[in-house]
Order: C-alpha cells, then structure tokens, then sequence
C-alpha cells in the first residue's frame, strides 16, 4: 500500500468501515509501521477530543421548541392523566413515562429546594403505589418491570414493599423481591443479594438476605429510614437553582418537573433500589424527578444515562450497553395519598428472623443535666429518648423531636475520652460560632459538634443547616475550642488559610455548595465542598510542585487553567502544577467538565 | 444514536405534542453537538437548533420512513445550519468588523479551543461530513442520506478532513508526518 492509501485505510477503520481481511490488512500494517500507530493514535485523540466535546452542556430546548409550536399553532397545551401516560409508554415502546408540560410553573426554580426543605414539616402519612421500569440490568434481561407499594407515617415509620413482574429466561434467575421496614424501634428487610452483573444468574444466592434489628435508636446513622423517598429533603438542602421541566399533572396531581443529577437525589434512589439485585447508576446520570406541586412528594422519576465518554467506559466496566437517549429507571407514583387520615400499621417480620440489637434503650430515663431543650420543644414534638450503650463505648443519651418527616436528634455524654470530636463530625470540621462559646460542623453540614466542660455533644437532624447550629448553640452549653492535640485543631476559616497559605485559591461563582470545610498545615490546604445529595468536592492546593507518578493505568491529559494536568476517571482525580503549587480536586461524584468548570474559576478569595 | 418507534412518529406527524416532545428530547443533544461544529457558535448552533425542531414539527407528515428516522433529522439540521451558514457569510460580506466570538472560559480548555479553530478552517463540506461521522457517530450510509451525497464522497471527504486535522495536530506538537 502507498502512504496516502495507508493513511486512507486506517480512516477507514476507525470509523469500522471495512471488510474482516481489509482490517487483518491493516493490522498487519499497524504490527510493523510505528508510523501507521502514530497516525492512528492522531485519530483515535480526534475522536476522543470530539466526541467528548462538552455535551453535558447542551441545552435543554424542549421548552422553547414547545413553545414556539404552540405560538405556531395558537392552540392551548392539554393535559393527560395516568391512563393517558401509560397509553403513551406503549405507544412509544421505549418511553414509559411522558406528560403534557405547561410553562411556567406557580413554584420558580430558583424556590424549588428552600420549599422542598420547608414541605417536610407537612407530611405526616403517605401511601402510594410505585411501577417500575428498569433498563441494562443484563443483556439477556434487557428490561424488568416492578411494581410496589409504600406506606409512611411519620416520623421515620416506612414500609416499601416490591415485586419483580419480569419474565426471566429460566428459573435460575431471581426475581428481585424486596421489602424494607422500618417501625419505629424496629427495622427489617427482605431481599435478594446483589451480584455485578457478569456472574448473573449464578451469583445470586437461591435464598434472600433477611436483617432484623431491634431496639433500634431513632434516625440511627447505619440502616437510616429512606426518608428521601417521602420528600427528598438531602437531595434539595443546599442545592442552587435546578433545570426546571416545567408543571404537569400527573394521576390528578400538579405536578412540577426539575432536571438534576442522580449524584444529587441519591438517597431518594436508594430508597427504592438501595436493597435487592438492581443495575448501578452513574453519579453524573441525569434526572428527571416530577414532585407534587404543593406537597413536594415524588411522583415520577427517570434517569437517563450522561452523555460523556467517562460514562460510557464507566458502562462497559460493568457491563451495561445504555445509550444516553434511553432512560435506564423510569419509576411513577400512582395513588398517591399525603395526610388522607387512614390508620397505618407497618408489615411485622416473618417468623424465623434472626434479631440483631441496636443497643438502644428507649424509654430509658435520660439525665439531661444542664442541657436546656426548650427551644426544640417550642418548634417541634418529642419523639423517642433513651440510652444507647453500644460494648466499650461511653454510655451515650440521646432524645429526638420530629414535625412531620422533619427531624432532630441530640446525643450527648459525659465519658468521651476519643481525640477528635463526638459524634463522627470526621476531620474536615468548620468552626461556627453558637450562642455560648464555638461549636464544629461536619463537611456536609447536617451535624454540629460541641465540645463543652465535661460533656460532648452532637446535633444531627434534617434541618438547614442555620437550625441545627442555632438549636446546638441553644442548648446552654459553652462550647469550647478542641484540644490542639485534635484532628479538627488543623481546622481554619478563609482568613486564617489566607494567611497561613498566601498562594490560596478557592472557587468563583459556585452554586449548589455550601462554605468549605477546610483544613490546613504546613504544606498542605484542603477545602471540602459540600452540595446537594452526595455532590461533593475536594480542592488541595500543595507544596511543593509536582505531580507524583499515576497509581492507576486509566489517566488522560487534560488541559485545566492552560497547563497541561491529568485527569483519573477512576478516581475523579484532576491534578495539575500552577507556578509553585500543585493543584488537585477530587470528586466522584460530579463530571470532569463541571470540575474543569470548577478549576476554571479559582482565585484568590 | 436512538432510533423512535415508528408509531411515536406517527403520533408525532398526526399532531400529539406528547411525542413530540420525546423526539425533541431525544435527538436534542445530537443536533446541538452536530450544528456547534458546524457553525463553530455555541449560542448560533442553540438557535439553530429550535429552528430544525420547528422544521422538523411542520415536515413530519412527509417522512415516509425510506431511511431512519435519526438520518432525516440530521438531514433537516443539516440544511438549516447551512441556511445560518449563507446568512452568516451574507452578514459578514456587509460587516467586515465582525464582533470577535466569545468562548465561555470556564467551558473551553484551550485544547478544545484549538480544535475548534481547526474545525473551522474546514471547508463546510469537509466539516459537515467529519462531524456526522466522528462527533455523532453516523455510519458512512446514514451521513451520505443525510447529507445526500455518494458514499464514496463521504468517505473521502472524512477522510481528507483527517488529513489536514493531523497535519494542525502534528504542527502544534512540531512533528513530521512521515506515513
């Protein structure tokens, strides 16, 4: 072959335009020319640079092609009902869920998460039916159907119940069954193991997993109750303004439509797929989640795979062949009834079960020595108290209040002799100042540590996180600054990383975060970003410059900030020099164009 | 790139705005990417790309079904990013002082940049056939219905697109193509 027509097959090939012996041909080629591989890697960057070329931000045109259409037409838009909808999945076979869509909403975007947040405090019961499409689980299964039910009373009573409907090649398959409780003190759950999905079917065990705890402390950190699946508080606190899709009515519900990403609304899909044999769902997977207009419950979701090249090497990895315009999870509420009054009573265990003890004594007469609770009661109502002792650990109280699906919880003891702060805050703390000395928030904002004279206590809760400081600096204990021996002594706010590291950098113009945690020593600044759900981030700025060997084989050049950095996939590590520092940000949970975007930004605060 | 059950489209031509809808969302981000490169302005391809919706909404009683139905999409993208593309140059004929384009920073790292500058040294025939074929993924089939050439023309035309891409790509990095 001459140059030119070498150079002629190889664009051929990679575009998979050839005849079997064309390509044994140019394979040949390819094994003795070093040039012909140089060439072809030309290509193949090509392509890589082309088909991962900022997708993520195509726009959302929906809503002005719609609108244009009806101007066209001047014809007003209509509304359908559930009857309609599925009339409309079988229509189009690959689409299960479709609304008439009206614009704009009564609710703006931008006031979408403070209502979510606020609407906890209105819900009390909910029952609903739940159908479930699921998509890719396993090329020789490329569909599965559920359908289920979910009961709440409030505050943390749920019972979600779901049965698999899919028609399965043969017996050895396992219908994906759940059931998750949980009761108050008690919590149970029946389900099918998970597998990965190159050993389905015979992974699965032919039995289910079956866990029953009992005196269970309430709104425990393990086996919390999937509160998001009633108003999906976590996935709002903290978020900026969302892609709104509009209003529709969906089974007689207005209903108002937000696109976010699966990173942000995670507890909401862990409610219903986080126990049992279901496929995985990309962080950066968007979402399409329609909640009732006035009480802010679910009523339809659909996640459609993102359309980046990570997310596709992400899908091979497992397994799944998901293409970015189909959804892989369309779930829709039908039935839905908040407040109707009915008398609930949740599923009892099966028999046989064998029990676990949570360790929590409730009821137990609980000395609250000179914590004052007044302010808590004034807002909310008492909900469970007791004494949780768990083996060598310090004896720990614990009280609770709740106002619908709205929730504190205050622990406190008097034997903490940990060196780091009670109550699992982990090393990246920021210092807030309370009523009565400082306390320490964790990274995400959803508990605040205080250390006092002789007493250690945290406050946990579903509250913005401007309550829970001002309900733990309410509590009539000075709160003192942690030993220097301590993790979170490194702690520090803005203006003290600015002076102990001058070269500092933090982010510009970032929505849907709240202020870093951050943590500094000699060498070595981190910040730690918290957003919505599990959308988080790490900046590390470091000296002295350099980058260390990769300890992973899938890293790719990235060109962040006009320098040449590296970016990991698996690790959702961005790294890069910038004059005398070295600059990372770890996520794994947002996609690299937002962390370009990100990293784009930085300056000095 | 996702193909519609026929009876969506059905529903779609005879008026359903629900299906409709579907059919925007679904090939939405394909013919943004595809007219971005084309017309090499993120904001101009997001017009443009309305614009081939409503096209799309008012001709599809006359789609016949003769090729796929992504292939017909891509065809009316096409003529409307080539219709922006006349009326540009009838712009720039009048307005030699053409505002400068504005990248957003924070979404353009310089590379992408570059490519993007090289993309639009490409004659528009070049660019329109290397687009559907690399950026969207288009078989040389499927871009030749779309753009209503031969065949062979596409793949030429890809091919001499590579070309001169390799050749900007080894520039920047001072190498010699010796193939």
């Amino acid at each position: 072959m001459t140059s030119d027509r070498i150079r002629e097959a190889l664009s051929r090939y990679v575009d998979g335009e050839m005849s079997s012996s064309e390509v044994d041909e140019v394979e040949q080629i390819l094994e003795s020319s070093g040039e012909a591989r140089r060439y072809l890697r030309r290509l193949q960057m090509l392509r890589a640079e082309l088909r991962e070329d900022g997708s993520e931000y195509a726009p959302n045109l929906v809503t002005p092609v719609m609108a244009t259409i009806r101007r066209l037409e001047r014809r007003p838009g209509r509304r359908v009902g559930l009857a309609a909808i599925f009339a409309a999945g079988v229509v189009a076979g690959a689409v299960f869920i479709g609304f008439a869509v009206r614009y704009p909403g009564p609710i703006a975007a931008a006031d979408i998460p403070d209502e979510v947040v606020a609407a906890q405090g209105r819900v009390n019961t909910l029952t609903a039916r739940v159908d479930i499409v699921e998509r890719g689980w396993h090329p020789e299964v490329p569909d599965r159907t559920f359908t289920g039910s979910i009961q709440y009373l409030a505050p943390e009573s749920i019972a979600i119940e779901i049965r698999d409907n899919t028609g399965y090649p043969s017996p050895d398959w396992r219908p994906n069954h759940s059931t998750v409780v949980v009761d108050d003190d008690l919590s149970w759950s029946r389900a099918v193991a998970g597998c990965p999905t190159e050993a389905q079917p015979e992974c699965t065990p032919s039995a289910p997993r079956e866990t029953l705890i009992v005196n269970r402390e309430p709104f425990p950190e393990s086996v919390p109750a999937p509160l998001d699946l009633i108003v999906p508080v976590a996935g709002f606190t903290r978020a900026s303004e969302p892609v709104s899709l509009g209003v529709a009515e969906i089974d007689g519900h207005e209903a108002v439509g937000v696109s976010v990403t699966a990173a942000q609304v995670a507890a909401l899909l862990d409610g219903l797929t986080g126990v049992g044999n279901w496929r995985d769902i990309h962080p950066t997977d968007r979402v399409e989640l329609w909640l009732d207009e006035s009480a802010l419950v679910p009523l339809a979701v659909t996640v459609y795979p993102a359309d980046t090249a990570d997310r596709s090497l992400w899908a091979v990895r497992h397994g799944y062949d998901d293409s970015p315009g189909t959804p892989i999870l369309e779930v829709l509420w039908s039935e839905v009834a908040v407040n109707s009054g009915a008398s609930l009573s949740m599923p009892a265990p099966p028999a046989g079960m064998t029990a676990v003890d949570g360790g929590f004594g409730d009821g137990m007469r609980v000395d609250l020595g000179s914590l004052d609770l007044e302010s808590v009661s004034d807002e909310m109502t008492p909900h469970r108290s007791g004494i949780l002792v768990s083996g060598e650990g310090p004896e720990v109280s614990v009280t609770s209040w709740s106002d619908g699906r709205a929730w504190v919880q205050i622990r406190w003891t008097g034997e903490w002799r940990g060196s780091h702060l009670f109550g699992d805050l982990g090393a990246l703390v920021r210092e807030v100042p309370l009523d009565s000395g400082v306390g320490y928030l964790n990274e995400r904002g959803d508990r605040v540590g205080v250390h006092g004279d002789e007493i250690d206590l945290v406050v946990r809760g579903s509250l913005p996180t401007e309550a829970l400081v001002e309900i733990a600096g309410s509590l009539g204990v000075l709160g003192d600054s942690v030993p220097p021996s301590w993790a979170e002594a490194a702690a520090a706010t803005l203006d003290t990383a600015r002076t102990r590291f001058p070269r500092l950098l933090v982010p510009h113009g970032l929505r849907g975060f709240g202020s870093p945690a951050i943590r500094v020593t000699s060498d070595v600044v981190t910040l730690s970003y918290a957003g919505a759900g599990n959308r988080a981030f790490l900046l590390t700025l470091a000296t002295p410059a350099g980058l260390s060997p990769p300890l992973e084989a899938k890293v790719r050049g990235v060109v962040v900030r006009g320098v040449e950095g590296r970016y990991s996939p698996d690790r959702g590590l961005l790294e890069w020099v910038e004059g005398d520092l070295t600059v990372s940000l770890l996520s794994t949970t947002l996609s690299i164009a937002e962390m370009i975007v990100i990293a784009e930004s930085l300056g000095a605060p | 790139v996702y193909e519609p059950d026929p009876e969506l489209i059905r529903a779609a031509g005879a008026g359903d705005r629900l299906a409709f809808e579907e059919l925007v969302r679904a090939y939405q981000a394909h013919v943004w990417r595809f007219l971005r490169h084309l017309l090499g302005d993120p904001a101009l391809a997001e017009d443009i790309t309305q614009e081939t919706f409503v096209r799309v909404y008012r001709k599809l009683d006359t789609f016949r079904f003769r090729s796929k139905f992504s292939t017909w999409v891509f065809q009316v993208a096409r003529n409307a990013g080539i219709d922006a593309l006349r009326s540009r140059r009838r712009r720039e004929r009048l307005a030699p002082l053409v505002e400068p384009q504005i990248m957003d920073p924070a979404r353009e790292n310089e590379l992408r940049i570059e490519l993007e500058a090289a993309l639009q040294s490409l004659s528009p025939k070049l660019r329109e056939a290397f687009v559907m074929i690399e950026a969207l993924g288009l078989s040389y089939q499927e871009a030749a219905r779309a753009i209503g050439i031969p065949e062979g023309t596409v793949k030429s035309r890809v091919h001499n697109a590579r070309e001169q891409l390799v050749v900007w790509m080894d520039a920047g990095e001072g190498v010699t193509n010796d193939l």
